[in-house]
């Protein structure tokens, strides 16, 4: 999904649905999905086997390890997904403003288009400054669980 | 429907062992039928494992666990301890053989009722502990009795008493992560036992406690056992351990069964030198009951007595002082009577090398 240039992505979306919001949020979807998938699939899969075989011996069903056992410690992972997505999706603004997309992205786009610096770079900036306050937050979020179930001090 | 096996129950209807094997095979690999028949035709683990790179977890192994007992199974590292415990509660499928849990064929229980089995049949204290790091120690510990659907308040209060009992009182609210590894093992300890089932499943259950607490946890066990009439079935690879508590023994070699009998008839009996090298290590004053060497019969009174359940390293200090001491059974009727000289008799006829 990644290998492939963004552009690409908006081609099917526009030949299907025209230009407008509704196909620039499902390029997005298709470009920035990935990273969540494959990360909450590892970090279900990368849980201890000696816990969750404790907890099958204890007669729990599948739906129980699910959101008691695996969830729980997987969700430091999932959460870096979280953030790996939002910053790919924040990737695709300008070029999702292309087809119609608007906001901040569509500002970029005209400041290229009319060689207005000033609105341009304040667009950029815009984009940025959201960009740091998503990864932030989100990663501080992830390193609180993780303090919590205990998995950092395997790595200092 | 459960599948009831009627070969070995007893008059009331309840089957007299706990636990049945019946010809138990495991092995590990792709294709473990194809490794069976090669093991069925007579050759070694080894060799199996040489030729078709599959590791063979037990062979051929038959046991049974009579009901209310500690049953202690022995071995070296690698010797399919813990493969054997984990098919009790089916946490593996053999690759032939039966297993039988109070009567009932386990491999024949419907994901469901297996479910239900583990929920409220046996209960199982891990090897690698196998505590939810993500959950306080009380959290855990009450982690059974919440699969099991016991409300909140009655299943901490439950869980609180177990932590008091394995001396944890005041870590109610720690994380597992911050507790040292002998800690974890007795979280994982109060898990199993605050289910309170008939079967409790023990893998190593006390490896990785200092001696001082090893030893107190060994008496509390004994003691639970008596009091509660729990079949225990506990791992351990300490012969001085399995003397102490284990009211039979079995001994694993290469995951095949190599004796099984009461811990005296390992100790003056050893099947074979593998055995007889671990019995070498052993305290035999601790294997050897008073009641096996005693002169039996009503002699006059002693002053000083042991019941008759006393082993000869209770006796030796009496010898101090006495030169008889009496053997009483439960009703504390005098049954017989052991000198220092028949007891160290006993000790040097089993020390290998002595004749
Ligand atoms: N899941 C598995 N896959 C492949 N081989 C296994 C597996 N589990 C156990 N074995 C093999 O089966 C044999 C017995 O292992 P087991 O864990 O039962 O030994 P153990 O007696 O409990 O040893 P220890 O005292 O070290 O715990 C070993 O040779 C091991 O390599
Ligand atoms: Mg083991």
């Amino acid at each position: 999904m990644q290998t492939l240039p963004s552009f690409v992505y908006l081609i099917p979306a526009v030949m299907i649905f025209g230009p407008g919001k509704i196909p620039a949020l499902i390029a997005t979807i298709v470009y920035a999905a990935p990273p969540l998938v494959r990360l909450t699939d590892l970090g279900l899969r990368s849980v201890d086997p000696a816990v969750m075989e404790a907890s099958r011996a204890f007669g729990t069903n599948p739906s129980q390890r699910l959101f008691g056992v695996q969830i729980p410690l997987a969700l430091p992972t999932i959460l870096a997904g979280v953030n790996q997505t939002i910053m790919m999706a924040l990737a695709m603004v300008v070029i999702a403003s292309m087809i119609g997309a608007g906001g901040l992205g569509y500002q970029v786009l005209q400041g290229i288009g009319r060689l207005e610096v000033s609105r341009g770079l304040f667009a950029g900036l815009g984009i940025v400054v959201l960009a740091i306050v998503f990864d932030r937050t989100t990663q501080a979020f992830g390193k609180q669980l993780q303090a919590k179930i205990g998995i950092t001090e395997a790595r200092t | 429907m459960n599948a009831m096996t009627d070969k070995t129950t007893m008059t009331d209807g309840t089957p007299a062992n706990a636990i049945e094997m019946r010809g138990l095979t495991k092995i590990f690999g792709d294709d473990p039928q194809s490794a069976l028949s090669m093991l069925e035709s007579g050759r070694s683990k080894t060799d199996v494992q040489a030729e078709t790179g599959h590791v063979i977890g037990l062979n051929n192994v038959s046991l049974d666990v009579a009901r209310s007992q500690i049953f202690v199974v022995m071995g070296l590292s690698g010797s399919g301890k813990s493969t054997l415990i984990r098919h009790v509660n089916r946490l593996i499928d053999p690759t032939a053989g039966e297993i039988i849990v109070d009567g009932i064929d386990v491999l024949k229980m419907s994901l469901e009722e297996l479910r239900a089995f583990r929920r409220t049949k046996v209960a199982m204290v891990f090897q690698k502990f196998g505590l939810l790091p993500h959950r306080s120690v009380i959290d855990n510990v009450a982690y059974g009795l919440e699969v099991r659907g016991v409300g909140r308040k009655q299943r901490l209060e439950t869980a609180e008493k177990w932590i008091e009992t394995v001396g944890l009182k005041g870590y109610e609210n720690s994380r597992i992560r911050q507790l040292s590894g002998g800690q974890q093992q007795r979280v994982g300890l109060a898990r199993a036992l605050s289910l309170d089932t008939d079967i409790i499943l023990m893998d190593e259950a006390f490896s990785a406690l200092d001696p001082l607490i090893r030893a107190g946890m060994q008496d509390e066990l004994i003691a639970l056992q008596k009091s509660l009439h729990k079949t225990i079935l506990f791992i351990t690879h300490d012969f001085d351990e399995a003397l102490k508590i284990g009211d039979r023994i079995a001994v694993l070699k290469d995951g095949a069964l190599v004796q099984e009998g009461k811990p005296e008839d390992i100790v003056l009996r050893p099947a074979n030198e593998h055995i007889e090298e671990f019995v070498a290590q052993v305290n035999k004053a601790r294997a050897i009951h008073v009641r096996s060497i005693m002169e039996k019969g009503e002699h006059e009174p002693c002053e000083l007595s042991v019941d008759t359940d006393a082993r000869c390293e209770d006796v030796l200090p009496m010898f101090a002082e006495n030169q008889w001491i009496g053997v009483k059974d439960r009703d504390g009727k005098q049954v017989g009577r052991i000198t220092a000289k028949q007891v160290i008799k006993a000790l040097a006829r089993h020390t290998p090398g002595v004749p």
